[in-house]
């Protein structure tokens, strides 16, 4: 099967509009319903809300304390006006951070949630962000494990990158399979 | 502004992609004047293939190591790396990147260490993705390929080749600098295939 993926000469924020028109042609073609964002400030899951209107919008946010200890960088006000909308925002510790993070940042050692991120990193940091939602989304119960899913990821802010897979929980992450790449920056090392 | 550009999906993993996988890495390699493809090749059979398809290019064949099957086995016959060798085409055997210690340690203690960590990530996308990083870092470490050059490097599940990307390779200690480029095709998986045999149970 020949399908499309688009390219992006440089990763980062800039892509989000072109990302999201690239995930709502796919998942009509697909019939795929569910589809997850990722979204620090709100920012990004503003536009998709808008984009992607019809479909069921899942917005994965920063753990709270990702920034600064006890700081949720979502705004409040955001998350209750897309809730309002019907579109889920969830907050919970990051997949591929969590202990790893903290066996980093207390001991200098990289342990397995960071090998395996930037593993992931060698497609691109919206690479490991859409891999990493996907695995969170499924262990709050955001989406169940026997459907089909659009994941989107970025760098820092907005989207770059746009992937079609089943999702898994996070104890089950080395049965995941990435079916598409939508889209991708080119990374030139 | 974005590239829009073609990636094939197969609709299974395996060696019946092989054909089609050369003839996309023919096709981009001229597109993006590409000159340099790896190829891994356990047998020889892919080997020769590419060299028919991807004439022209230079070719780096990379084949399992000696004793990956079986003790001091080497899959690759002798003859045929004579041949290819003679027609110029370095044929690379070496320690695997993601193997090695890792796979000791994964065998004799059943503990996952870095390389299998890895390599499991990767999979992923796919063991044939797995084998598209593998190869170029070996032939890197092995000095067949020029530092900064964009090329093409094929993956494969078992045997043949069912995954493509382009690349500009790294050395094995630099493995996360590394960063894929495009990726021209790869099996698309079907999600209802039962897990692997051998999972743990939770």
């Amino acid at each position: 099967m020949t399908g499309a993926i688009s390219y992006f000469p440089q990763a980062g924020q800039q892509n989000t509009g072109a990302v999201l028109q690239c995930v709502a042609a796919r998942a009509r073609e697909l019939r795929i319903r569910r589809v997850l964002v990722p979204s620090t400030t709100g920012a990004t899951a503003l536009a998709a809300a808008d984009a992607l209107a019809g479909l069921d919008l899942v917005v994965m946010t920063h753990e709270a304390g990702f920034a600064r200890d006890g700081e949720q960088e979502f705004p409040a006000g955001t998350r209750l006006a897309l809730e309002a909308k019907g579109i889920a925002v969830h907050t919970v510790t990051h997949a591929f951070g969590g202990l790893s993070r903290a066996m980093r940042d207390k001991f200098s050692t990289h342990v397995i949630g960071d090998i395996v991120a930037n593993t992931l990193r060698i497609f691109g940091q919206g690479m490991k962000v859409a891999v990493e939602i996907t695995l969170m989304a499924a262990d709050c119960g955001a989406v169940r494990t026997d459907e089909t899913v659009i994941a989107m990821g970025g760098s820092d802010h907005g989207l770059d990158t746009a992937i079609v897979c089943r999702p898994v929980n996070a104890q089950r992450f080395f049965d995941l399979k990435v079916q598409e790449v939508l889209c991708k920056p080119q990374m030139h090392g | 502004m974005s590239v829009e550009a073609r990636i094939v999906y197969f609709d299974k993993p395996g060696w019946r992609c092989t054909d089609e996988v050369l003839a996309i890495c023919r096709r981009r390699a001229d597109e993006l004047g590409i000159g340099t493809a790896v190829v891994p090749s356990v047998t020889g059979s892919t080997a020769l293939k590419a060299l028919d398809v991807l004439q022209g290019m230079k070719l780096v064949i990379v084949t399992a190591h000696t004793g990956y099957a079986r003790a001091n086995l080497q899959s690759f016959p002798e003859a045929r790396r004579r041949e290819l060798v003679a027609k110029g085409v370095p044929v690379l055997t070496a320690p695997h990147v993601f193997g090695g210690l890792s796979y000791a340690m994964r065998d004799m203690y059943g503990t996952a260490m870095l390389g299998v960590d890895m390599g499991n990530a990767l999979r992923t996308l796919g063991q044939g993705m797995k084998v598209v990083i593998e190869c170029p870092m070996a032939a890197m470490d092995a000095g067949l390929l020029t530092w900064g050059e964009e090329i093409i490097s094929m993956g494969g599940t078992n045997r043949g080749v069912d995954t493509a990307v382009t690349l500009r390779p790294v050395h094995v200690r630099d493995f996360f600098s590394l960063r894929v480029n495009e990726i021209l095709c790869k099996p698309r998986f079907d999600p209802d295939a039962p897990p692997p045999a051998g999972r743990k149970s939770s």
